[in-house]
């Protein structure tokens, strides 16, 4: 098997950043989704599409561009009025193909994109004050509760930030290019230092 | 080191069992914990503390807070080093050094001083007509001298050691200021549960309470502390600064994290610019108090009369032991109770006329001499004050008058009323007006989410702040939806009676007494400019407030008419016979108090100043040794140097390996966008001038797309995968134009077209491999494709693998040699990558960097970046026959256009050096040899060649005197050392493109002064036929 390299392979240093704070202000690691794919469809089909996807995945199909829905492992973002990126394990990600692979031209398109971003978990109960180095998002629990999501810029870089649900201290899922997740990386790490923080093994 | 001799025995907010050695000037002193810098200077006797801007007078202390004209200083050293920071707002430190600063060579003996002596020759606009002759360039002589003796502190050109931080933070109401509105504002928003931020620029909460000594006011102060501590709601942040006000009700505020000590802890920040976005805002930012303008009024030793209170009640400094309050109201009044109490012998003089019993007798019991209707003509001293002269005084005729009698004082705290402060509010467009009765500005219509409350609103009292503070904050809990607790009352405590005994009486200036000599009378005591200047002005017809505010450089930069605002609106009322009203006001712009490049720069400095995309192979760049070069925001590898290489050395390496072997580049940074729909084909047609709707599935084909407005946007290639797929690639430089007018196209303009498009750069790892053994190479690594010139022919498309990972196979060559671009999934980039390095080290592969790249398409003559700029056609760069003349595209319509037909536009040809000798550079201007001039005249004019013709504005002129004039007839784009050929190329465009081949013209460098005699040729320099593309 080739090996699959993460963007951040050279950068990743498991251990403590800046200040000693026990328990840590903030917890970085990167989380690996086996599977990010999109679909897009078309303004006068989306509707029946989006009834497909929820009797067969059952997973509502959000009816914004704010809110996430889940259902069992896979998690759906609305990018787009018309555009969908469905997020799973590898588990969940053999059905989905076969799903998608049902799919018509004429109801919609699908791009595989899980190359195209590196997700970084970030949690902790100073999770959003570090997010707002670099945020212009108010991520004030009543504001930004679970699961809702953003698509935005945090040092010049597109993020798509996304709040985990269930968590005992605020968590955090960011979607970044793969091209400047090293850079987005770094700065996540030097702004963290003043708080102090933590990176831990990545996860699969 | 001395003794703290103007140190009161007990009293003020100051922690004495901390003490605080500090410098200033490179002597030793010390202070207490809670000091400033300023007060720190006063309680060690320390009275001069700066030389004016441009008249080099001594300057001391003239106010306790941020609107101090005088007393700016540099501090620390080296990268710590900042100019211009009043010692009014340096929380001292133990180890603080301070320098005073535009003094040479000390602040006591300052040689420039002389400049003081000849007040006329620096008066306003003095810049405009003293130093312009003899000659016109006259001036640029004058300029270094006036300019290295002017101004204020030196910026350093050290690295500064410090990190700086941004940070973005949310709130419903924000609250400018911690005085007592704002301390009653945000209590009330937070008791009704508002998400309040409460902003002071000092560091504690209070306000002018900090600077009182009644224990009303104080035990006010502390239950509202106490009761803001328990509103989980509200965040206080001291040490901040509301420095500006923005769209959108965004405010920029700056956090001075580690400035009260010596060097930031550990990973902490100095200074955090924050970005504050608020439902509604209360601005509850004081008043500040104003001078009076008399005669020297500028002398170490005078002071704003709460400056004086402040400095004796917070920081326990008795600022002279002999004081003269000067005022024209009675806010002062308490100033000098409070000077007398601390023991300074204290007399009063007060313009107005009449003062109340209740007035009179106050002063008594204090033993406090009283002189109504009387001003302080002029004050006394050399460099502090030594005495004042008193004349007697009638505002409603104010005229020169003979001094009635001098009294001696070390410190004159003078106060002419006070001036709401508005410049958060007039940064968003709101006007103050004149209220004649109080004799300030106040806030005119506020803007929508606004509110000011307490001093800025005018109010003058306590208990009306902090009644006015709570109703501010009621009405935004109620705009903000708040809870009804909101309806509470003031934190607990007795309120003072502090009505006004007698109303104010505005003065502007005191004219100096008769039978002196007239000294000179301060307006702007930062910027030196006074009541003479404005006079000037207004006789050389600067009658408008903006103009006479930009002549005179009144209120401008860091200090924005804090103090000298409206004395000098009142002024001019005065000398054009207008109202203050009918006067009107400047603008104060951002920031209300100077902010560090640093604090806004943040962290995006050296390596992040932007940030940086990295190819999915970037490790193994680093790892080889590649040295790395950014184009755009991508780093990509220049070249991969051998031991000893240069990078010429390096790029010839690698070029010729390419020619005769084979080699591999990261080509990642292409734009990369998956174009799916029913439409996809139609779409296509319609984007590319050329044709794509017959392109069959798995083949490649070149295009071209151009803006609406006819000129080239892009080129690249795109793939057909499948019926409805394909796959675009763009220049990296222009991934995201076309990217974003695809996406605008189907958005706004052909909404009917059932077309997705996606970047997939990110989701992509792309390498070319390229040269005569690419073939070998990759049937090495690559299983499911035949790859035989029939099975995949030159723009042929197919898919297959390397071992496990799946790939995509485009037979193009951007170098002319056989190639081909192979695509796998990012993740997948590196072990692909080593691959084909394992594989083929026996074939000879050399990785290969952009230099080379560069190298290779210009040989080759395939235009790039620096050809596709945005102003040249497809007929420019030789592409003109791609166009289709029978579908419409996108541009195709205004490309007809006749600038764009002209004939005469310059077209895309090779270049290179006529006779071997000179340098060619990008950016060169091609110029006609035949319109080249060889000597000037006398006067500096052209000798022009019979030939020439007439000349054009632009000149250039070679360091042998000759030159050309115009703007030439074309340019040079691209330029390499060929080892194909082994000479220096170039691509370029010129006028009459082809027609000029084999001709002789002359490439012009203005930047070195070069002019090098190029010959013009095809742009193909390397297998003009093709033939090893397909070999």
């Amino acid at each position: 098997m080739a090996e699959l390299r993460s963007a951040l392979a050279a950068a990743y240093a498991i251990g403590p950043i800046g200040v000693k704070r026990e328990p840590p202000a903030v917890v970085l690691r990167e989380h690996a989704p086996q599977h990010l794919i999109q679909l897009s469809g078309w303004p006068d089909s989306f509707g029946s599409i989006c009834e497909r996807i929820t009797s067969h995945l059952g997973v509502r199909v959000p009816v914004d561009c704010l809110t996430a829905s889940a259902h069992e492992d896979v998690t759906v973002f609305r990018v787009g009025p018309t555009r969908l990126w469905f997020v799973c394990d590898a588990a969940c990600g053999g059905r989905l193909r076969d799903f998608f692979d049902s799919f018509d031209v004429r109801d919609g398109v699908v791009t595989e994109i899980d190359h195209s971003r590196t997700v970084i978990r970030v949690c902790g109960p100073e999770a959003q004050t570090l997010l707002n180095r670099g945020l212009p998002i108010d991520l004030e629990d009543g504001v930004f509760p679970e699961h809702v999501f953003v698509q935005s810029v945090v040092h010049h870089v597109p993020v798509l930030v996304h709040r985990l649900p269930s968590r005992a201290d605020p968590a955090f899922d960011l979607y970044v290019p793969r091209e400047y997740a090293v850079t987005f990386w770094e700065w996540l790490i030097e702004a963290a230092a003043p708080l102090g923080g933590r990176v831990d093994r990545g996860e699969a | 080191m001395t003794g703290q001799v103007r140190r009161l025995a007990a009293g003020g907010r100051i922690d004495r069992s901390r003490p605080v050695s500090f410098r200033f000037d490179g002597r030793t002193y010390t202070g207490h914990a809670g000091d400033t810098l300023a007060s720190a200077l006063l309680a060690n006797g320390v009275t001069l503390v700066g030389r004016s801007f441009k008249y080099h007078r001594p300057r001391g202390i003239y106010s306790a807070g941020v609107e101090e004209p005088n007393a700016l200083v540099t501090l620390r050293g080296e990268g710590r080093h900042e100019p211009n920071v009043p010692a009014t707002r340096v929380e001292l430190f133990d180890g603080l050094e301070a320098q005073s600063q535009n003094r040479w060579p000390s602040l006591r003996h300052d040689a420039m001083s002389v400049v003081g002596r000849f007040p006329k020759l620096f008066a306003a606009g003095f810049y405009y007509k003293t130093f312009m002759g003899p000659t016109r360039r006259a001036w640029m002589v004058y300029e270094h001298f006036i300019r290295k003796a002017a101004g204020m502190g030196d910026p350093t050109s050290a690295p500064d050691p410090d990190r700086y931080e941004k940070a973005h933070a949310f709130c419903n109401l924000l609250v400018v200021g911690a005085g007592p509105a704002g301390l009653a504002a945000a209590i009330a928003a937070g008791r009704s549960g508002l998400r309040v931020i409460l902003v002071e620029d000092d560091a504690e909460p209070g306000g002018s309470l900090l600077a009182r000594r009644d224990r009303p006011a104080t035990d006010w102060l502390q239950s509202a502390l106490a009761e803001l501590a328990s509103l989980p709601t509200v965040r206080v942040m001291t040490r901040t600064s509301a420095f500006g006000a923005y769209d959108g009700m965004t405010f920029g505020l700056l956090e001075r994290v580690a400035d009260h000590v010596a060097v930031p802890p550990p990973f902490q920040p100095r200074q955090r610019y924050w970005r504050v976005r608020a439902e509604r805002a209360i601005l509850a930012t004081g008043m500040i108090e104003r001078p009076i303008v008399f005669a020297d009024n500028d002398l170490p030793g005078v002071m704003l009369a709460s400056a004086a209170q402040s400095y004796a009640n917070r920081f326990a400094v008795l600022p002279g032991r002999r004081v003269v309050v000067f005022t024209n109201n009675d806010s002062a009044y308490s100033a000098a109770e409070d000077l007398r109490a601390a023991g300074a012998e204290v007399s009063v003089v007060d313009v107005r006329p009449g003062l109340p019993e209740a007035l009179r007798l106050r002063m008594s019991r204090a033993g406090i001499a009283l002189h109504p209707a009387s001003a302080v003509g002029r004050a006394n001293g050399t460099r502090a004050i030594a005495s004042v002269d008193i004349v007697p005084f009638d505002a409603a005729r104010p005229a020169p008058a003979r001094v009635r009698t001098r009294l001696r004082c070390d410190l004159l705290a003078v106060s002419g009323g006070w001036t709401p402060t508005l410049h958060l509010l007039a940064q968003r467009g709101c006007k103050p007006v004149y209220d004649a009765d109080q004799a300030m500005l106040v806030a005119g219509a506020l803007p929508e989410g606004f509110a000011v409350a307490g001093g800025a609103a005018g109010r003058a009292t306590l208990a009306a702040c902090i009644e006015s503070g709570m109703a501010a904050a009621l009405a935004a809990a109620e705009a903000c939806g708040g809870a009804p607790a909101a309806q509470g009352r003031a934190p607990a405590g007795r309120l003072p009676d502090e009505r006004a005994d007698a109303a104010i009486t505005p003065v502007w200036t005191i004219p100096a007494p008769l039978g002196r000599r007239g000294g000179k009378m301060f307006v702007d005591l930062q910027h030196d400019v006074g009541a003479d200047d404005i006079a000037l002005a207004y006789r050389e017809g600067y009658a408008s407030v903006e103009h006479l505010k930009r002549y005179t450089t009144l209120g401008m930069a860091n200090d924005q008419g804090k103090t000298s605002n409206l004395n000098a609106l009142g002024i001019l009322a005065g000398l054009s016979g207008r109202t203050i009203a009918e006067v009107g006001t400047t603008t104060f712009r951002p920031p209300f108090r100077p902010v560090a490049v640093g604090a806004l720069a943040g962290p995006e400095t050296g390596l992040h100043f932007r940030p940086i995309r990295r190819s999915p192979m970037h490790d193994w760049h680093q790892e080889h040794g590649a040295e790395l070069t950014t184009t755009g925001l991508w780093l990509r590898p220049w070249y991969f140097p051998q031991p000893g290489e240069s990078r010429r050395d390096a790029c010839a390496r690698e070029t010729a390996a390419v020619r005769r072997t084979v080699g591999l580049t990261d080509v990642s940074s292409l734009g990369k966008i998956d174009v799916q729909g029913p439409d996809a084909a139609e779409f296509l047609n319609r984007v590319y001038v050329n044709g794509f709707s017959k392109l069959p599935v798995g083949r490649a084909r070149y295009g071209v797309m151009l803006r609406p407005d006819g000129i080239v946007l892009d080129d690249g290639t795109t793939s057909r995968i499948s019926e409805h797929h394909y796959f675009m690639t763009t220049t990296t430089a222009n991934a995201g134009k076309v990217m974003a007018q695809l996406e605008f196209l189907l958005q706004a303009a052909w909404p009917d077209l059932r077309v997705q498009v996606t970047s997939v750069t990110s989701q992509w790892a792309g390498m070319a491999v390229s040269g005569p053994m690419s073939r070998d190479l990759l049937g090495r690594v690559v299983t499911g494709i035949d790859l035989s010139d029939g099975g995949l022919p030159f723009m042929g498309v197919a898919h297959g693998h390397a071992g496990d990972i799946p790939v995509r196979v485009l037979r193009v060559s951007f170098s002319g040699e056989r190639a081909y671009e192979v695509y796998a999934p990012a993740g997948y980039g590196m072990a692909l990558w080593q691959m084909f390095c394992d594989r083929g080290a026996d074939l000879g592969l050399t990785v290969y960097g952009v230099e080379a790249l560069g190298a290779l398409r210009i040989e080759k003559g395939h235009v790039a970046g620096s050809e596709l700029e945005g102003r040249t056609t497809l007929a420019d760069l030789g592409l003109a026959r791609m166009a289709s003349g029978v579908k419409p595209f996108l541009g195709g319509a205004l490309a007809k256009r006749q600038g764009l037909a002209d004939p005469e536009r310059p077209q895309l040809v090779g270049l290179e050096l006529a006779d071997g000798a000179g340098t060619l550079r990008a950016g060169a201007i091609l110029c006609d040899p035949t319109a080249r001039y060889r000597k000037r005249f006398a006067d500096g004019s052209p000798v022009l060649s019979e030939q020439a013709p007439a000349p054009a504005a632009a000149v250039f002129t070679a360091a042998n005197g000759s030159g050309h004039m115009g703007h030439g007839i074309g340019f040079v784009s691209s330029v390499t050392w060929s080892p194909e050929l082994q000479r220096n190329i170039a691509l370029g465009f010129i006028s009459g493109g082809a027609s000029r081949i084999g001709s002789e013209v002359d490439a012009a460098f203005p930047l070195y002064g070069e002019l090098t005699k190029v010959r013009v040729t095809a742009p193909h320099f390397v297998d003009p036929e093709g033939e090893r593309l397909h070999g």
